[in-house]
């Protein structure tokens, strides 16, 4: 064990002490800590505030007509009309099934991407250069291009039909909607993961993986026994942060699908936005929205906490 | 088409009028000389404001708008030249933003207390930009318009009793037909609902895949926009809830999802996509607008024609629209931004909107040869006398319950709910909601 380095207020080189052996100690201004500054204000202005802004109004009566004036307090009233939407309960259950699907198919998809895409070769590179390309596309082209795909007259059902298929609505029939933005999403998130695990991968130490193979493991064995062991620390958080990212999904609906047919596609957010910017209701758009961070907040912090409860363990 | 061509008339229609749109084609190269020759000479149309601006002024004025197609970006081209003869020293600006965004970006820039001189806009949602404060009285201005008379009361839009926008133009739709299509499988272009779905049956009937109907199915104010002739036929209204109305309106239209009559797709086209639908060249029908009739010219390659919406037992009501000008709240040149709009509402600037589809709101144009000589614009001009309604409804609750009712329809068309359960969740959703 490491043993803690105890600091003194004269030390230039002021260092975090060890949480387990010693307990936390604050760290003070001076050095390492004047360059959280800028980022410190950049989260104040940037993030701290519009939260601040959003919850406010979340309590307030805003309409266009006191947007620009002293917003009038309404308590909990804009909450109450918010969860009594009809669309309301639709879009909460939108949007787990919304998350799951990006989560899951994010995920998985990225892992096995990252073992397709380990070993160094020309061909895996190249692959890997148009996955951070697939990255990098703004989710406007991305949504438009799968919109056109998807369509009933698009290349996929055109493929389908091709082959005696028949046609698929995918952004029409039933369920299928959420399913397939969420498809999307999966796919547009696919890449970002797949960077994570390869990076991680390149952490995992040669040895156990030869000494696997010596033991004559075959390769499922490895993946399963050594490799998913390993990456677990890298799947906490890559999980958080694609569910976080799902949640807040917007772009891809507001493109393929408008929250439409009906509302079978609308999620908290798109419902949030349509409640502010299509029905002029700010802040009951903006009780939806704050009623959105805290599911999302929630289930984060009770996901991390169980980790840490098994890593304790 | 009738070779007798009534008067194209907007004065008989008395309410407030409002509508976006989506133009396309080219200017007729006919209408830009006459519009030529009548501009060589500037009216009376362009004199006393409350303080008229100095032709030597000089400056730039900011226009925002949403047309995205050749004959609407035209049109304004027709504008800003007609103000530039007057002012030559003013360049005019003018930005570009999405339909969807526009009204947002206008009242987001009321909080820094900026936005354009001018604006050309009618969506659902002008009661909101008033409200934020985002739009100046032309009530000074127009008390002193030489050219006032000449626009009916149905195209002035007031709040609180002062006039803030004028349409120099309405739009609104129609039936619109493949005349192969019908001449092939011996349909004539229905008259009635009774008469619509079995049209439609012939059609599918033929056997050659032609889609009986391009409808807009979207779950927003174009939905919205859509299903009101369908919906009002049967007798429902924002002031009249009836469920029996609407279940009937809505069972209607379900149908033709169940049938195949209609492509499901249109829960996502707009009206620009619909109408790209119709130029496939293997839709029989499309319910859509007069502002096609530029592009229809250039882009259809088939015999077609336009008749009225087919009637519903209790008629129905066809939503005029048509794009206001309008003077930005924060706007520090007043008399300038009032100059360019009185061009925008002249006679040859209220001509200029024939060329892009759309049929002049002035009385004094109602006999004009170019605008009586278009056949193309027959059917709407009826429809302007006898089924013509306002548009957007008043109040904040109605534009909610749009929202509603286009929820529904797009339901509807995408075969996710039928007439009764469309019908069950629109009178609940309507009266679910809060005043505002």
């Amino acid at each position: 064990m490491v043993e803690p380095v105890r600091t003194t207020v004269d030390s230039p080189y002021p260092r975090l002490a060890n949480r387990a052996g010693v307990g936390r100690r604050g760290f003070r201004l001076e050095g390492k800590g004047l360059f959280l500054v800028p980022a410190g204000l950049y989260l104040a202005g940037l993030t701290f505030f519009p939260m601040y802004e959003l919850v406010r109004m979340s309590f307030s009566r805003v309409t266009p007509e006191v947007l620009y004036k002293p917003w009038p307090f309404a308590g909990l009233n804009e909450f109450q009309l918010a969860i009594a939407s009809p669309d309301f309960s639709q879009a909460v259950l939108n949007t787990l099934v919304y998350v799951v699907v990006v989560v899951v198919s994010g995920l998985v998809g990225g892992f096995v991407a990252a073992l397709i895409l380990w070993r160094a070769t020309p061909l895996t590179s190249f692959t890997f250069g148009v996955v951070v390309f697939v990255w990098a596309m703004p989710p406007l082209v991305n949504a438009s291009v799968w919109r056109f795909l998807l369509d009933q007259r698009g290349l996929i059902d055109s493929i389908l039909v091709l082959f005696h298929l028949p046609a698929v609505l995918w952004l029409v029939d039933g369920r299928l909607p959420l399913v397939a933005v969420a498809l999307v999403n999966a796919w547009a998130s696919v890449p970002f993961a797949t960077i994570v695990y390869r990076a991680a991968f390149m952490d995992i130490p040669g040895e156990l993986l030869e000494a696997a193979a010596v033991d004559g493991a075959v390769p499922r064995q490895i993946i399963l026994r050594i490799i998913l062991p390993q990456m677990r620390p890298v799947m906490v958080v890559l999980s958080v942060v694609t569910v976080v990212y799902a949640f807040r999904s917007f772009d891809f609906i507001y493109i393929m699908t408008s929250g439409g047919p009906g509302t079978v596609s609308t999620t908290l957010p798109y419902l949030a936005y349509r409640e502010a910017f299509q029905g002029y209701q700010y802040s009951v758009g903006a009780a939806t929205a704050v009623i959105a961070v805290c599911i999302v907040l929630g289930m984060a912090v009770v996901y991390m906490r169980q980790v840490r409860a098994e890593q304790r363990a | 088409m009738s070779s007798q061509l009534p008067n194209i008339d907007v004065a008989s229609h008395s309410a407030l009028l409002s509508r976006r749109v989506f133009l396309r084609g080219a200017l007729a190269g006919a209408g830009l000389a006459g519009l030529a020759a009548i501009s060589a000479a500037p009216t009376v149309a362009t004199a006393q404001r409350v303080s008229q601006a100095s032709s030597n002024a000089s400056g730039t004025l900011n226009l925002w708008h949403y047309f995205n197609v050749d004959a609407q970006v035209g049109l304004l081209a027709t504008w800003t030249g007609l103000f530039n003869q007057l002012y030559p020293n003013i360049k005019v600006v003018t930005s570009y933003v999405e339909f969807q965004q526009l009204s947002q970006k206008v009242i987001a820039a009321t909080g820094a207390k900026q936005g354009p001189d001018v604006l050309i806009y009618g969506g659902s949602d002008l009661v909101q930009m008033y409200k934020a404060g985002a739009l100046k009285s032309l009530q000074p201005y127009w008390d002193q318009f030489a050219d006032a008379g000449q626009y009916p009361d149905g195209v002035i839009t007031r709040f609180d009793d002062q006039i803030y926008g004028v349409k120099p133009y309405v739009n609104l739709v129609a039936w619109w037909y493949n005349k192969d299509i019908l001449d092939d499988v011996g349909v004539t272009p229905p008259k009635t609902f009774a008469d619509v779905t079995p049209a439609f049956a012939k059609v599918a009937a033929a056997g050659k895949n032609y889609l009986p109907l391009a409808i807009t199915g979207r779950p927003d104010n174009q939905g919205d926009w859509t299903s009101w002739p369908w919906l009002t036929g049967y007798g429902f209204s924002y002031d009249n809830l009836d469920q029996s109305a609407a279940e009937q309106g809505f069972t209607l239209a379900a149908g033709w999802s169940s049938n195949g009559y209609l492509s499901k797709d249109g829960v996502s086209w707009g009206q620009s996509e619909t109408f790209d639908r119709f130029v496939a060249g293997d839709v029989a029908f499309m319910q859509n607008g007069n502002w096609n009739i530029g592009s229809a010219k250039d882009q259809l390659k088939f015999n077609y024609g336009i008749v009225e919406m087919p009637a519903g037992p209790k008629t129905g009501n066809i939503f005029l629209g048509g794009e206001p000008g309008w003077m930005g709240a924060f706007t520090s040149q007043p008399d300038i931004a009032w100059a360019y709009l009185s061009q925008v509402f002249s006679k040859p600037g209220d001509l200029a909107s024939l060329m892009a589809g759309s049929i002049p709101a002035r009385n004094d144009l109602a006999n004009d040869p170019q605008v009586t000589g278009e056949p193309l614009l027959v059917p709407f001009a009826n429809e302007i006398k006898t089924r013509g309604t306002e548009y957007p409804p008043q109040g904040g609750n109605q534009i909610a319950a749009q929202l509603v009712v286009a929820q529904n329809w797009s339901a509807v068309v995408a075969g996710q709910k039928d007439g009764p359960t469309a019908a069950e969740d629109t009178i609940a959703g309507i009266n679910a909601i809060k005043p505002a």
